[in-house]
C-alpha cells in the first residue's frame, strides 16, 4: 500500500526570524515532553505535542511541509508556550525560541485579516506600547465596572452581540489606585542589605497594585531599598510570544535604558511572565550591536521576587498564618525559569501555614498570556482541570505568582460560584508579616 | 515401504544411536515403551528425534521420572528418551552468577557445584539426586519459594531445544538481561516437552543465603492462621515462602501439630534473618496457640518435605490437585475443597501457598470412583485447577489440566508448527495436544 | 486496496476523532525515538487511535479483511524503531487507552490499559504502599503497553527483574482477531505460557489491550550512594566486588566522564564533574539489611579506589541523583546533534575489557563515545556521538557499532539488553543466532500470525525465510538412512 502523496510545498521559512535549524535538530524525539504538554494531554494527538510541533517545523525547514499548511498554523497557535516541555527536555531544546520564531514567520508572511491587524495594533501598540495609555484605558474600564454600565451591558445582551462575553468574564477587577513607576523610593526598614528596582509592568500596576504594595513592604522589611525607576514600560512578553519580536525588542531596549543602573543590585519582578522574558532579552537582542552586551548584563540582574527572597534569605521572621493553601505553578516560573523549590520554601517558612500540593500543579491553567482570549475552548478545558485539582485539596486559598494565572483562576472560580480566593504568594507572605512582631533580628530563612 | 516397516527400521536405527535401557523402568500411566534409549550426545539426540518424527514414533523425554504423574494419558508410547547421559555442567561462571547445564544433570549435582561457590538455584526438592534440571523446567512446578525468588522461569536466561525436525534451536544466552529475539525459554517452560526436547538450560543463580529460619505457628482456626499470614504478605517484611497447612498436611511433612499451621521462611544474613523472624513471630503470635522457630537444617528439611508433598510424583490410590487463586481468597478455597469432598470416602490434606496464590490438596481413597468425583468437583474451583498426579483410571476421559485455557487455538498452532507429526508426548499436554 | 472503503469502515469503528489520514498530519507518525538516520522515516497510510479493546479487535478484523499490516505504537519512546509502520498500513496508537481499571492492594496487582504511563502507575500506587518495578529511563513518558512489547528493563531490574517478571496476565487481540486473557493473578495457569511469549515480542504476535501487572511492595528502607572513581576500570571492579560479596543492590548504575558533564549541564544533579566515572548504587529492603549493606558497599568502593562516597540523605537528593541518570540519553543532545545508542549486554566480569575496547574503538573511528549503563547486570549503553551533516560520520558510526556488537558477542554477550531489536537492529540478529535458531522463532511467529500482518519487518533479519531449509534437511536425512518416510 503506497503512502499518499504529500501536497506540493511552495512556502518555506524565509526573511526575518527564521527558526534556528540547529535548535530544531537538537530534538532527538525521545518523547519525554509528551506527558507534560497540556495540549497533548487533552488531544492525545502527536501533532499537538512539542515533539510533533518540532517535527512540523523540521518538515518545513526540509521542504516537506508548506509554511501555510493550516495544520501548522493551527498547532503554532494551539501551543500555550507554557514551556513545560523545556523543563523536562534532556536535550535542552530551546522550544520557546523556535516556537516564537515560527509564530513570527506566520505573522510576517501569512495574510492577516483586518480584524486581526486592528486588534494587534490596539492591544500591542496602543495600549502596551505606552503604559500611560494602558492606565487611561484601565480607568475607563474601572468606570465601566463600577458605574453600572457593565451590569447594563450584561443584562442587555450587548456583550453577546459583540462577541465580547468571554473577554468580559476574564476582565480583572481594576484597583482603585495604581502603582506607577514614577521615581518613588522606599527605604529598607531594619538592617539594610541592598537596593533593588521593582519592575512595575502593565496589569500588575493597575489590577494588582495591591500586590506591588505588598512586594514593597516585604522587600523593605527584609532590608532592601526599593526604587520605582521611571521610564520603564511593558516587558514585551505578549509581543514576543505572539510572533512580534520587533515590538518586543523596542520595549526591551527601553527597559534596559531605564533600569540598567549601577546603583541597584537586582531588578525585581513579581509577575512570572515578565521575569521570564526579561531574562530572555539577551536572546531577543542577540543581533543588536548596541544592546547585545547590555542585555546580558541587565538580565543577569533580573530576579523573580520569589527567587530573590530565597536566594538572599529572609532576615525577618514572618508571623503565624493559620490557613491551608495550595500552590499553582505559573508556567513561566516553573518551566521557563525552573523556579519550583523556592515558592514552596517561602510558604513553608510561614508558621502554621499548611501547604497541600494539588495534582498536576505544573500543568498550565490555560491562561498563557492572551491565549485564553484566542483559544477559549482549549483554555477552558485546561482551566476546569486545574480548578478540579486545586479544589480537591480543600485549600482555603489558591496561591500563585503570575497575573495571567490569577486572572484565569479567578474567572473560573467566579463562574463556578466558588469563594476560594486566589492570592499572589507575596500577598500571603505580606499577611504573615502583618501578623508578626515589628522587629525580629534572627534570620528566618537562611540564604541559598 | 509399509508403515510397519518404516516403524521397525526407525526403532532399530534409534537403538543404535544411544545406550539401550530396560523399557519396564519407564512405565507411564501403566504403559511401557517399545524402546528406551539414552542418547550419549546432543548430535545423537538430534538424529533420534528427527527419525522418530519422520517415522511417527510416540516419544516421551525422560529425566529422573520423579514428576511423571503430571500429564494426560499418552495417546501412544513407543520410545522413552532418557536424557540423563546429557548431564554435564557446560559452563559455570561464579563471578557472573550464571550457569549453563544440560537437561539431564540432577539438581543435586548442580547444587553441589553451585554450593561450593556459595550459590544456588532456589528450588526445594526431596529427591535432588533423581530430579533433573530438564524435568524441573519441562513440568514447571515451583514450590513455595517462588514467592521470594520467583519461579525457575524467572531465572532462566537461555535454552537449547532439539525440535522434532532434528534442528537445534537456541534462545536467550548467557547474560542476565536480554531482549534479542523471542523468549524461547518461556515457550518451552512448563510445556511438558511437547514442543521440543530440552537439552540445555542457562540460569542466573542466586547467592546462597547465609542462614535461614522458619517461623511455625499453630492456630485453632483457619481464619486466624490466614489473617496472620496475609498480614505478613501485605507488610514490608520479606519472607521467602509463606504456607498454611491443615493438620493432616502438617503431619505429612513431619510437624505434629493440630488445627492450622502457618510456616514462614526467612533467609539472608544471620542478623537480618533473626530480626525478621522475631518481627514475624511478634506479628503472628497473638492468635497463635503455639509458636516455634526452626533454624538452619531443620528449616531446610521442612521445606524439602513440603515441596515433596506437593510435587507430581506418580501415585496409587491418591490424587494431588493444584488450584490457583488470589492469595487473599485461598482460605475460602480451602473451605470449598472441604465442601467438595463431602459424601466422599477421601482423606484430604491441604497446603495453601499464600505467598504465590496456589493451593495444593492431596486426596487419598481406596475408591477410585470417589477420587474421580472429587477431581471433577475440584476442577471447577479457583482460577485454574490441575490434576498433578492420579492413578491412570482417574485420568481416563479427563483433561488433567482442567478447564480449557484461553488461547488453545494458538497452542494448537504451535504444536502443529513445531511437532507436525505429533510425536512428542502425544496427547499428554493441555487439551490433549 | 480500496483506501476510501477502509477509511469508511474505520470511521464507523472509532469515529472521526479516532482517525488521522491527512498526509501532512501523518508526518508526525513517521518517527519514534530511534535515530532517523538509521531507522528512516516511515509514514503509515492511516493512524487510528482506539479507545477500547473491542475497537482494537474490530480494527484487527478489518486489517485481516483488507490484508493490510497493523503496527501498534505507545508513546513512541522506543529506541529500536519497533513502532515504525515500515510497510505502511495502519498505525495503531494505543495512548488513548489509558485507564487504570483496578488496583488490588490485598493481592498486589493492578489491571491497566496499555496507554497508562509507567511512572504514573507507580505514582498512583505509591500512596497505597506499592510500585511498579520496571523503570526504564523513559518511564515519565513511556507506556505500560510499550514496556510489555519491549520487555523493558531499567535500573531497578537488577534486583526486581525485567517487565516479564512483573506481568501476571494480558488481554490481547491475536492476529486471528481472537481476543483472549492469558495468565491471571494466580501463577502457573496450565498450557503454554502465552503471557511469557507475548512479553517482549514487540507487537509482532498480538496487540495488548489490558495488562495485569504485579505491584511490588515499597521497601521499608532505601539508601542511595554515589561513588566517584578515577576511571571506568576501577568502577567496574567495584561493581564486580559488590556482586561477588553477595550483595544485591536494587540498582547499580555507571556513568563516565562525558555523561557526567552532560548531565550536570542539564540538571545540576550534584555529580562530581572531575570524576572519571561514578557509580550510583541503590540499596533497599529491610532497614537492618540496608544499613549493613550500605556500609559494606561504601567500604568495597573505597577499596577499589573510590575517591569519594556520598550518601543521599533526603528523598529530594535521591530524586536528583536519579533524575540525572534517567535523563542521561536525552542530555546527549547537548553534546552533539545526533547520537547512536548501542544497547548490549555482556557477562558482568567482561565489563572491564569491554570498556577498554569501546575506548579503543572510539579512538580508532574518531568518534566520541559516552557511557551510561546498568553495570550491575552488564547491560552497557555506549552512546556514539556524531553529526549527520558531517560527511562520512554516519558510515563510521555504523562500522563502529558493528565492531562493538561483534566484540560483545565474542565475549558471550548479546545484541540488546532492554531496548529491543525492532527495525533497526534486526540485521544484527545473525551475529548471535543461527538459521536454525531463527527458523524456530519464525515458527513461533507463524503460529500466531501466518499472514505476517502484525508489525511486519521487525525482529527478523531482512529477507529472512526458512521454508526451504526444512525440506532440504528432511530429504538429506531420508537419503542418509535409506528410509523412505511416508
Amino acid at each position: 500500500m503506497a503512502v499518499a502523496e504529500v501536497r506540493p510545498v511552495l512556502h518555506g521559512f524565509r526573511g526575518q526570524e527564521i527558526p534556528d535549524f540547529d535548535v530544531i535538530r537538537s530534538c532527538v524525539h525521545c518523547g519525554f515532553c509528551l506527558p507534560v504538554c497540556p495540549t497533548y494531554r487533552v488531544t492525545g494527538r502527536e501533532r499537538s505535542s512539542p515533539r510533533g510541533r518540532i517535527w512540523l517545523m523540521k518538515s518545513i525547514a526540509e521542504g516537506r511541509l508548506d509554511l501555510f499548511d493550516p495544520l501548522f498554523e493551527e498547532e503554532m497557535t494551539l501551543c500555550l508556550d507554557c514551556r513545560a516541555c523545556e523543563a523536562v527536555c534532556p536535550s535542552g531544546v530551546r522550544y520557546g525560541e523556535i516556537l516564537e520564531a515560527s509564530r513570527a514567520q506566520l505573522v510576517q508572511h501569512r495574510p492577516q485579516t483586518v480584524k486581526e491587524r486592528f486588534l494587534r495594533f490596539l492591544g500591542f501598540q496602543v495600549l502596551l506600547g505606552d503604559l500611560r495609555r494602558f492606565r487611561a484605558a484601565n480607568r475607563l474600564l474601572r468606570l465601566y465596572q463600577r458605574s453600572g454600565l457593565r451590569a447594563l451591558a450584561r443584562r442587555s445582551g450587548l456583550l453577546r452581540l459583540l462577541g465580547m462575553e468571554h473577554a468580559d468574564r476574564l476582565m480583572p477587577e481594576i484597583n482603585d489606585r495604581f502603582v506607577v513607576a514614577d521615581g518613588s523610593f522606599y527605604p529598607a526598614t531594619g538592617e539594610r542589605r541592598g537596593r533593588v528596582a521593582l519592575f512595575v509592568g502593565c496589569v500588575m500596576g493597575t489590577s494588582y497594585a495591591h500586590v506591588h504594595e505588598a512586594t514593597i513592604r516585604v522587600l523593605t522589611r527584609n532590608g532592601f531599598d526599593v526604587a520605582l525607576i521611571d521610564g520603564q514600560g511593558c516587558c514585551g512578553a505578549l509581543h514576543v510570544h505572539s510572533g512580534d519580536p520587533e515590538s518586543g525588542r523596542r520595549l526591551a531596549r527601553r527597559n534596559i535604558d531605564a533600569l540598567d543602573s549601577p546603583y541597584i543590585d537586582a531588578v525585581i519582578v513579581n509577575a512570572a511572565g515578565c521575569s521570564a522574558v526579561l531574562k530572555e532579552y539577551p536572546h531577543l537582542l542577540r543581533d543588536d550591536h548596541d544592546y547585545a552586551e547590555r542585555a546580558r548584563a541587565f538580565s543577569a540582574k533580573v530576579r523573580d521576587v520569589i527567587e530573590f527572597l530565597v536566594e538572599r534569605g529572609l532576615s525577618a521572621q514572618p508571623g503565624p498564618l493559620p490557613m491551608t493553601v495550595t500552590y499553582q505553578e505559573p508556567c513561566h516560573l516553573a518551566h521557563a525559569q525552573r523556579i519550583t523549590r523556592q515558592p514552596r520554601a517561602l510558604l513553608e517558612a510561614i508558621p502554621e501555614l499548611r501547604l497541600v500540593e494539588m495534582a498536576e500543579s505544573a500543568l498550565c491553567c490555560g491562561s498563557a498570556g492572551i491565549y485564553n482570549l484566542l483559544r477559549p475552548e482549549m483554555a477552558s478545558t485546561l482551566l476546569e482541570r486545574k480548578l478540579d485539582n486545586a479544589l480537591a485539596t480543600g485549600a482555603e486559598a489558591i496561591v500563585s505568582a503570575n497575573p495571567g494565572c490569577m486572572l484565569q483562576l479567578q474567572a473560573g472560580l467566579r463562574a463556578r460560584g466558588e469563594r476560594v480566593p486566589v492570592l499572589h504568594l507575596i500577598e500571603v507572605l505580606d499577611r504573615a508579616y502583618a501578623a508578626a512582631p515589628a522587629t525580629r533580628p534572627a534570620e528566618a530563612l537562611a540564604a541559598d | 515401504m509399509s508403515e510397519q516397516a518404516v516403524f521397525q527400521q526407525a526403532l532399530e536405527h534409534i537403538a543404535r544411536l544411544g545406550e539401550q535401557r530396560e523399557p519396564a523402568r519407564y512405565e507411564l500411566d501403566g504403559r511401557r515403551p517399545q524402546l528406551a534409549v539414552a542418547p550419549p550426545s546432543v548430535a545423537a539426540l538430534q538424529e533420534i528425534v528427527a527419525v522418530a518424527s519422520q517415522a511417527g514414533l510416540a516419544t516421551v523425554p525422560w529425566g529422573g521420572g520423579t514428576q511423571m504423574g503430571l500429564g494426560n494419558l499418552p495417546r501412544a508410547f513407543d520410545l522413552a528418551l532418557d536424557l540423563r547421559k546429557l548431564n554435564s555442567i557446560v559452563q559455570y561462571e561464579p563471578d557472573d552468577l550464571t550457569v549453563a547445564v544440560q537437561a539431564g544433570c540432577t539438581l543435586g549435582e548442580l547444587s553441589a557445584k553451585l554450593g561450593a561457590h556459595g550459590q544456588m538455584l532456589p528450588v526445594d526438592c526431596p529427591t535432588p539426586d533423581r530430579t533433573t534440571i530438564g524435568g524441573l523446567v519441562a513440568t514447571g512446578l515451583s514450590g513455595p519459594r517462588r514467592y521470594g525468588y520467583g519461579a525457575l522461569r524467572d531465572l532462566l536466561i537461555g535454552i537449547s531445544v532439539v525440535l522434532p525436525n532434528g534442528q537445534l534451536s537456541r534462545g536467550g544466552g548467557m547474560v542476565v538481561k536480554n531482549v534479542s529475539g523471542y523468549d524461547m525459554m518461556r515457550l518451552h517452560y512448563a510445556a511438558l516437552g511437547s514442543l521440543g526436547v530440552i537439552v540445555q538450560l542457562n540460569f542466573k543463580v542466586i547467592p546462597k543465603p547465609r542462614s535461614e529460619r522458619t517461623v511455625v505457628a499453630a492456630y485453632r482456626r483457619l481464619a486466624d492462621a490466614a489473617e496472620g499470614a496475609l498480614r505478613i504478605r501485605f507488610s514490608q517484611l520479606v519472607p521467602t515462602a509463606i504456607v498454611l497447612l491443615d493438620g493432616r498436611a502438617a503431619r505429612v511433612v513431619g510437624l505434629n501439630l493440630q488445627g492450622w499451621v502457618a510456616a514462614l521462611r526467612c533467609e539472608g544474613p544471620p542478623v537480618a534473618v533473626q530480626r525478621q523472624a522475631d518481627r514475624i513471630g511478634e506479628a503472628v503470635r497473638p492468635a497463635a496457640e503455639r509458636l516455634d522457630v526452626l533454624e538452619g537444617g531443620a528449616s531446610e528439611r521442612l521445606w524439602a518435605e513440603i515441596s515433596g508433598a506437593i510435587a507430581a510424583a506418580p501415585l496409587d490410590r491418591a490424587i494431588r490437585v493444584r488450584i490457583g487463586q488470589n492469595p487473599s481468597e485461598l482460605p475460602q478455597l480451602a473451605e470449598e475443597i472441604d465442601r467438595a469432598c463431602t459424601g466422599l470416602a477421601v482423606e484430604r490434606s491441604r497446603w495453601l501457598d499464600i505467598g504465590s496464590g496456589l493451593c495444593y490438596t492431596a486426596l487419598a481413597s481406596e475408591r477410585e470412583a470417589d477420587l474421580r468425583l472429587a477431581w471433577e468437583r475440584l476442577a471447577r474451583l479457583g482460577l485454574h485447577a490441575t490434576l498433578l498426579s492420579a492413578p491412570p483410571a482417574v485420568k481416563v476421559d479427563t483433561d488433567v489440566f482442567g478447564r480449557e485455557p484461553a488461547g488453545l487455538a494458538v497452542m494448537r498452532a504451535l504444536k502443529e508448527t513445531f511437532d507436525p507429526t505429533g510425536i512428542l508426548n502425544p496427547g499428554r499436554f493441555v487439551g490433549w495436544l | 486496496m480500496d483506501r476510501q472503503a477502509l477509511r469508511e469502515r474505520l470511521l464507523r469503528i472509532v469515529g472521526p476523532d479516532g482517525i488521522i489520514d491527512d498526509p501532512d498530519e501523518l508526518l508526525v507518525y513517521e518517527y519514534d525515538a530511534s535515530d532517523e538516520v538509521f531507522a528512516g522515516h516511515h509514514r503509515p497510510d492511516i493512524t487510528v487511535l482506539p479507545r477500547t479493546a473491542e475497537q482494537v479487535q474490530e480494527i484487527v478484523n478489518l486489517a485481516n479483511e483488507f490484508g493490510i499490516p497493523v503496527t501498534p505504537r505507545g508513546a513512541g519512546t522506543g529506541l529500536a524503531g519497533a513502532a515504525l509502520a515500515v510497510r505502511g498500513g495502519i498505525l495503531l496508537v494505543m495512548t488513548r487507552m489509558n485507564r487504570v481499571l483496578e488496583i488490588n492492594e490485598r493481592d498486589g496487582y493492578a489491571i491497566v490499559e496499555p496507554g497508562v504511563i509507567n511512572l504514573e502507575l507507580s505514582q498512583l500506587t505509591q500512596p497505597r504502599g506499592y510500585f511498579f518495578a520496571p523503570d526504564p529511563a523513559s518511564q515519565r513518558a513511556c507506556t505500560i503497553g510499550g514496556n510489555v512489547a519491549n520487555n523493558s528493563g531499567g535500573p531497578h531490574c537488577l534486583k526486581y527483574g525485567v517487565t516479564s517478571n512483573h506481568i501476571l496476565g494480558l488481554e490481547v487481540v491475536l492476529p486471528s482477531g481472537e481476543r483472549i486473557w492469558t495468565g491471571g493473578p494466580a501463577p502457573e495457569s496450565p498450557g503454554v505460557d502465552l503471557t511469557g511469549v507475548l512479553v517482549g515480542s514487540e507487537g509482532t504476535l498480538g496487540i495488548v489491550t489490558k495488562v495485569m501487572v504485579r505491584l511490588t511492595r515499597l521497601p521499608e528502607a532505601v539508601n542511595v550512594l554515589l561513588a566517584a572513581f578515577p576511571d571506568l576500570e576501577s568502577a567496574s571492579q567495584a561493581t564486580s566486588a559488590i556482586i561477588a560479596a553477595g550483595i544485591l543492590p536494587a540498582a547499580l548504575e555507571m556513568m563516565d566522564q562525558l555523561t557526567i558533564k552532560a548531565v550536570e549541564a542539564a540538571f545540576h544533579a550534584g555529580y562530581p564533574e572531575d570524576a572519571g566515572a561514578v557509580l550510583l548504587i541503590e540499596l533497599d529492603g529491610l532497614a537492618e539489611i540496608v544499613a549493613e549493606s550500605a556500609e559494606r558497599v561504601a567500604e568495597l568502593c573505597r577499596q577499589c579506589g573510590a575517591t569519594e562516597v556520598r550518601v543521599a540523605r533526603t528523598p529530594r537528593e535521591r530524586e536528583l541523583l536519579w533524575l540525572g541518570r534517567k535523563s542521561a540519553f536525552g542530555a546527549m543532545g547537548r553534546l552533539s546533534p545526533n547520537y547512536y545508542l548501542v544497547d548490549t549486554t555482556v557477562p558482568r566480569t567482561k565489563l572491564p575489557p569491554t570498556m577498554r575496547t569501546v575506548e579503543e574503538l572510539s579512538r580508532e573511528y574518531r568518534l566520541r563515545i559516552a557511557n551510561v549503563f546498568h553495570a550491575g547486570d552488564g547491560n552497557l549503553h555506549p552512546l556514539i556521538l556524531f553529526d549527520r551533516l558531517v560527511p562520512g560520520e554516519i558510515e563510521r558510526v555504523l562500522r563502529c557499532t558493528t565492531d562493538i556488537l561483534q566484540y560483545c558477542v565474542d565475549v558471550g554477550g548479546t545484541l540488546s539488553g532492554e531496548h529491543g531489536i525492532g527495525f533497526e537492529k534486526r540485521d544484527y540478529m545473525t551475529l548471535i543466532f543461527t538459521t536454525d535458531d531463527l527458523c524456530a522463532m519464525a515458527g513461533l511467529k507463524r503460529s500466531f500470525d501466518p499472514r505476517e500482518l502484525f508489525n511486519p519487518d521487525k525482529v527478523f533479519p531482512s529477507g529472512f525465510s526458512c521454508g526451504e531449509v526444512n525440506a532440504l534437511r528432511q530429504q538429506a536425512l531420508a537419503q542418509r538412512l535409506g528410509i523412505e518416510f511416508v
